[in-house]
């Protein structure tokens, strides 16, 4: 490797700030890399602030019986920290990825309509800044994120987060569902020549059947939220009990949203560690067909499962068991996956960069979460564990120790290309091992925790054995975890100005966002290389070992 | 053995989960909960092992040539990693079907035929209210039940959703209003077991614990029949006061004290107030120094509880917290 020629310093660069037009430029951007980088710059803003949250609530749970908050300051907390993390980190920071990541891999120019797009992430803003404008409007919201009736409409709900809960989750919503479009259009429209679907990248493939659940998924939950405003506002009585409303049906409206919602959080993951485990590993991906094809299944699946929510909801035994059949069901074409992604390290030559290390954690700790995501699918046994720290640990396990990890892989991963330079390994090396311990002993515990009995969304909890020696170990966990987040925050604003230049492919990677220069120019390719195989790149910088396809 | 082992997984030093004591809150594990647990544990452990073996076996040394072997797949192994989890799950839910359709003690929307419920439970924005129809007698937060028998409870709310959970005795069901579900709950031995409200329900749901006695056939009637009996009236100059206070006041609106004027049905029923273990659905022991405290502000006490703060004088705190306690 030692006749590598020495990079150049990259010439474009996003506008910077200290410019007077820049911020005009970065107001009025359609790029789609540009769009990109607003969404992940946010949505990080938005996990420190969801993670404050957290951290406050921790603290308040570290012992029995504390006053550190009040049950109405917790309350606000724990719901708008759900809704901070589902709403305005998870799924959009995922969505910001894919805005800047899949034009470039499938070698296109931008999005098919770089102006929805521009819409769409000032939606996000929109919404996330009305959400939290309910702060200092006399209260958040307050009934949790899924918004239960009749809790969430008066007269139990006395503060008006609520409304401001259904109107920015509405205006966010409506981004969302353009943004979902828009990719979708782009990964039909704008493939380079030879990129059939079937040579498609994965990470682009995930987000377009993504992009169908979410196209599917968010007008249930828009409608909803619409009926809830009508209700709360103009007294309709779509889910009035008084009136003779069941309060089962809204259940029925979020959950048929909430579920698919799970999934729309966790495809473009999958995507992400479908991309990096291989270019780690240096072995193509193991079966492309098994790992793509389970996804069709995964997608329509998850709209047949949302009623394992209410299984202690009386919804009548039929019910129950189709809804646990289907929801076993999605677990073999997620185990496919699993195995899918180790049979790709099998046999390799892996590389243990900072973006393999949160691959690698991904598979495991998604697992853990999938095993319990399986239990919980289960009638008999959801009905003893159900709404305990045993699913909190579940979903943390699913969200953080799968999604968010596999995030992190993917930042590490393509940062070279939006940056031009590297992100420090041995940052990057502290910023895994903390998060990692940090996670695991914050959730780990959680699940001794269900099964002892604690149930979740309780501002405190009595002197039970045990009880307060375990929240202290999960509250010390969650201040480790910070400060992983915290160092990846300094790993990127240090690295961006002083990183070691990456040159357009670092990783020796294979999709065609890696065959333009780093950062891309604002048209992305001069000349974008022929597609033969699933690997161009590969294709031409090993024509010795090239793929068959 | 079993609740040793899984127990010693579960809580990693194994001192949190044991088999039901007295005060029990934990889940007992017991047969297909039991195999559901191995069973992910193996799963969770499996992928573990191969992640870890693959890590160590095939990390790139230095000096190593650059490339692996390019294999894109194999069709008989992935046809095997689809059916084999696919085996196990349909196993899994044949085994849970049966148990949920068989079992005697498994909860759902309907009462089961012909069992007319022991117990009707309402659920109230923060505390439960305990009617045994069969019995005739009314309680509040705490409740008791015979040993080794199922229990049928019928679940309803009169406000939110709140959710009956008593961890060591059974399997939980939302209290919806509008709507009745059922749950059996069972008590293996003699003993106390504490228990939560498990769906969110507002400020208090933290403080909406349930407390249940489980006793012998014969300490249970021994109950029954003190709770039909009215309390003594109260005979010390102190008490008095309390009861009158109490009578001339807005207390009689909320709450129900059998025997007397007070037939308010939105607040627990006092009858046998003296008698019970907590206040405040768990929120602190029954004690003098607590019971007054309760009264001279219950917001500060139980923040959010649906109880207005009279602002009592000290004195009337006295007298009612007397009445009270002897209400036994
Ligand atoms: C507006 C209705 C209302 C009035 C009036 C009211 N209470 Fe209460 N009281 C409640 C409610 C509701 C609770 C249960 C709160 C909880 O635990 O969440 C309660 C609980 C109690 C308890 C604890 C019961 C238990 O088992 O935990 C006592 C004791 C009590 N009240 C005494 C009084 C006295 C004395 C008065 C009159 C000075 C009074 N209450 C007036 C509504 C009322
Ligand atoms: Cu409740």
């Amino acid at each position: 490797m030692s006749d590598v020629p020495l990079i150049p310093e990259h010439a474009t660069q996003f506008p910077q700030v200290k410019r007077m037009n820049a911020l005009l430029e970065w107001v009025a951007t359609v790029d789609h890399k540009q769009i990109g980088m607003m969404y992940l710059f946010g949505t990080f803003f938005f996990l420190l602030v969801g993670g404050v949250e957290a951290l406050l609530m921790r603290i308040q749970l570290a012992q029995p019986n504390e006053h550190f908050l009040s049950p109405q300051d917790y309350n606000q907390l724990f719901t708008m920290h759900g809704i901070t993390m589902i709403f305005l980190v998870v799924m959009p920071m995922l969505l910001g990825l894919a805005n800047y990541v899949v034009p470039l891999q499938i070698g296109a120019r931008d999005m098919a309509y770089p102006r929805l797009n521009a819409l769409s992430v000032w939606m996000f803003y929109f919404g996330g800044m009305i959400l939290y404008a309910s702060f200092l409007a006399g209260g958040a919201p307050d009934a949790g994120w899924f918004a239960y009736v009749p809790l969430s409409t008066p007269p139990y709900t006395t503060n008006v987060g609520m409304d401001y809960y259904g109107i920015g989750l509405l205006v966010s919503g409506i981004g969302t569902v353009a943004t979902a479009l828009n990719l979708v259009a782009t990964i039909f429209l704008y493939r380079a020549p030879g990129m059939t679907m079937r040579r498609l990248p994965l990470f682009t493939w995930m987000v377009l059947f993504n992009s169908f659940i979410i196209l599917f998924a968010m007008p249930a939950l828009n409608a909803s939220l619409v009926l809830l405003l009508l209700d709360r506002m103009l007294g309709a009585h779509f889910f009035d009990v008084l009136a003779g409303a069941s309060p089962l049906l809204w259940q029925h409206y979020f959950w048929a949203f909430g579920h698919p919602e799970v999934y729309i959080m966790v495809l473009p993951a999958w995507g992400i560690i479908s991309e990096v485990v291989p270019v780690y590993s240096r072995k193509p991906i193991f079966g492309y067909g098994a790992v793509a094809g389970s996804t069709i299944a995964i997608a329509f699946l998850s709209f047949a499962v949302w009623g394992h929510h209410m299984f202690t909801s009386g919804m009548g035994t039929l019910s129950d068991l189709l809804f646990s059949g289907a929801s076993l069901m999605i677990a073999v074409p997620t185990g496919i996956k699993i195995f899918n992604w180790i049979a790709t390290a099998w046999k390799g030559k892996i590389h243990f960069t900072t973006s393999m290390l949160f691959a690698l954690a991904f598979i495991v700790q998604f697992t853990v979460g999938g095993v319990t995501g399986v239990q919980f699918g289960i009638v008999p046994f959801d009905r003893l564990t159900t709404d305990t720290y045993y699913v909190v640990a579940h979903f943390h396990y699913v969200l953080f120790g799968g999604t968010l990890f596999g995030l992190f892989a993917g930042f590490y991963y393509w940062f070279p290309k939006a940056f031009g330079r590297m992100l420090s390994e041995r940052l990057g090396k502290w910023n895994f091992w903390l998060m990692f311990v940090g996670f695991n002993t914050a959730f780990f515990v959680q699940h001794a925790l269900g099964w002892m009995g604690m149930t979740r969304r309780i501002w405190t909890y009595p002197d039970y054995p045990n009880w307060g020696l375990y929240n202290m170990i999960s509250t010390v966990g969650s201040f480790i975890l910070a400060a992983g987040v915290l160092l990846f925050a300094y790993n990127v604003w240090h690295s961006a100005r002083h990183g070691e230049l990456a040159g357009e492919n670092p990783w020796d990677a294979w999709t065609l966002e890696w065959a333009t220069t780093s950062p891309p120019p604002h048209y992305n390719f001069d000349q974008v290389p022929p597609v033969r195989s699933r690997r161009p790149l590969w294709d031409l910088n090993h024509p010795d070992m090239a793929d068959k396809d | 053995m079993a609740y040793l082992s899984i127990g010693t997984l579960l809580s990693l030093l194994g001192s949190g989960v044991s088999v039901p004591a007295a005060d029990s809150n934990i889940i007992p594990i017991e047969g297909y909960t039991e195999f559901l647990l191995w069973a992910s544990v193996a799963v969770a452990a499996l992928v573990g092992v191969l992640v870890i073996w693959a890590i160590w076996r095939y990390r790139a040394r230095a000096g190593d040539q650059e490339y692996a072997p390019q294999i894109h797949g194999n069709t008989p192994l992935e046809i095997g990693w689809t059916v084999a989890p696919a085996v196990l799950l349909a196993v899994l839910f044949g085994l849970a079907t049966y148990f949920q359709l068989t079992s005697s003690r498994s909860a759902g929307a309907g009462l089961p035929k012909g069992r007319p419920p022991d117990i009707i439970v309402i659920a109230h924005q923060f505390w439960w209210e305990f009617r045994y129809p069969k019995l005739g007698i009314v309680t509040a937060n705490e409740f008791h039940i015979p040993v080794k028998q199922d229990i049928v409870v019928q679940v309803e709310s009169d406000d939110v959703i709140h959710d009956l959970w008593m961890p060591a005795l059974g399997e939980k069901m939302d209290a919806v209003p509008g709507q009745t579900n059922y749950e059996v709950l069972y008590a293996p031995k003699p003993g106390s077991y504490n228990g939560a409200c498990a769906e969110y329900c507002g400020a208090e749901h933290a403080w909406m614990r349930p407390y249940a006695v489980a006793q012998t056939p014969a300490e249970f009637r021994r109950w029954v029949r003190h709770e039909k009996t009215l309390p003594a009236k109260p005979t010390s100059q102190l008490a008095k006061a309390g009861e009158k206070y109490f009578m001339s006041n807005t207390c009689i609106d909320c709450h129900t004290i059998a025997g007397t004027k007070a037939n308010g049905r939105v607040a627990p029923d006092l009858t046998h107030f003296g008698s019970r273990k907590f206040i405040g659905a768990g929120v602190m022991t029954n004690r003098t120094q607590n019971l007054k405290a309760f009264l001279k502000d219950p917001q500060a006490v139980k923040p959010g509880i649906l109880m207005p703060d009279f602002h009592l004088s000290d004195q009337q705190v006295n007298e009612l917290t007397a009445y009270l306690e002897g209400l036994k």
